[in-house]
């Protein structure tokens, strides 16, 4: 049993207040070290990536290419679908009279060829008005012109002579 | 300042006042008229020191009076049983000017033991001592409190009733613990006929028929220091043996 007459002291409102600032402080200190750590973790990441790339360059291995870097641009290459553009014009033009029998796409020398038969110059001009349609040059050309068979009824070319044959035609486009 | 501060611990009685851990020369003790001229001695000794004291001040019975809060006085809770305890400090501890008033824990149903001080007392100790720049008072006790602790573990222990009687330079407590539990306590003051308190020891167990112990401690002064007793110590005086 304590018989005492003094109160016991309690911390007074500039004591708390101190406490208060003392680990507000102390919280921002330490946010800021963490914040720092972040930084120079950051700083030293990056320096050693810079090293790597300088060990690579000093041993020259950027310099040589691979034995898989053909395969590996082929790949690239094909994944990005360079004839897309050109199989898309094919679809998108139609015209009475032409009717297409092959079409190759030869992704070695991007080449695309399209053989065809023509039933008069005429659709054929127009075939080909219509695929070098918005292009700043003519990219479809053609290739071969040959006669195959021939036709009943007049038929009027482009230079204005009557031809009563269907024309075998061989379109090419570099891609 | 208070970092290198001294602890020191007082006594201060009626006519009796003491001081440890002052300076190396030991206790000091010292009989005084009343208790201007005791905080006045107190005062000259706490100016010599050069860093401030941190004082624990030890009351004697006189300026530390216990009474019993009938278990039938009335009071309905905690609060009621202190505004009466106040009430009626000054009747039975004779203070002037005001009393502070300690109450333990109030139980229904149950006596409960009080003690009051001088109001005052504290910080006139303070004042005598050098103000609050190099003087504290971390604490008032009476020392009787000490003895009264002593025999509430040993009650508890045994779970017996013990009676048990203080003989101070300037006054006499008395007391009953009933299995640890405080049920009666008291104050006398001295008396000229009597200065040893032995006929009111005797005339106090008489009233005790039902105890099962009765045990009787004397103040003594300049006794060694112990760990229970911080200043001063309680000599057990076997006084039913003395005189059978």
């Amino acid at each position: 049993m304590k018989i005492e007459f003094v109160d016991p002291v309690l911390p007074s409102r500039r004591a708390w207040a101190c406490v208060v600032g003392l680990a507000a402080l102390a919280a921002v200190l330490f946010a800021a070290g963490r914040i720092m750590e972040a930084r120079v973790a950051a700083i030293e990441s990056e320096g050693r990536a810079r090293a790597a790339a300088a060990e690579l360059a000093k041993a020259g291995l950027h310099d040589e290419p691979s034995p898989w870097a053909e395969d590996m641009k082929r790949a690239l290459d094909r994944a990005a679908l360079p004839e897309a553009p050109v199989l898309r014009e094919l679809e998108t033009v139609a015209v009475t009279g032409i009717q297409l029998t092959s079409i190759d796409i030869d992704m070695g020398i991007h080449m695309a060829t399209v053989e065809l038969q023509a039933d008069n110059d005429q659709a054929l001009g127009d075939y080909l008005d219509q695929l070098n349609a918005g292009m700043p040059a003519a990219v479809w050309h053609v290739e071969r012109l040959a006669s195959a068979q021939s036709i009943p009824g007049p038929q009027q070319s482009l230079t204005g002579v009557s031809r009563a044959t269907v024309q075998n035609v061989t379109l090419k486009r570099h891609f | 300042m208070w970092a290198r501060s001294r602890s020191v611990e007082l006594y201060l009685g009626q006519t009796l006042i003491g001081c440890r851990g002052l300076d190396a020369a030991g206790d000091r003790w010292a009989d005084v008229a009343d208790i201007d001229e005791g905080l006045a001695r107190l005062g000259e000794w706490m100016s010599t020191s050069p860093a401030p004291i941190r004082a624990r001040v030890w009351l004697g019975s006189t300026l530390s009076r216990p009474f019993i809060l009938d278990a039938n006085c009335g009071a309905r809770n905690t609060a009621e049983a202190r505004e009466l305890a106040v009430a009626v400090a000054s009747d039975f501890a004779g203070q002037e000017g005001g009393s502070k008033v300690w109450l333990a824990p109030w139980r229904v149903g149950r006596p409960t033991l009080a003690v009051a001080i001088s109001k005052s007392l504290p910080s006139a100790v303070e004042a005598a001592a050098g103000g609050r720049g190099t003087f504290r008072v971390a604490s008032v006790r009476p020392w009787w409190n000490q003895v009264l602790d002593a025999v509430i573990e040993r009650s508890r222990e045994q779970a017996r009733s013990i009676g048990w009687t203080l003989v101070e330079s300037d006054g006499f407590v008395h007391g009953r613990i009933d299995s640890g539990v405080v049920s009666d306590a008291a104050f006398e003051a001295r008396k000229v006929h009597d200065p040893d308190s032995t006929q009111l020891r005797r005339r106090v167990a008489v009233g005790w028929l039902e105890v099962e112990d009765v045990e009787h401690f004397a103040f003594t002064p300049g006794a060694a220091p112990s760990p229970v007793f911080a200043i001063g110590a309680a000599t057990l005086i076997r006084i039913n043996e003395a005189a059978a």
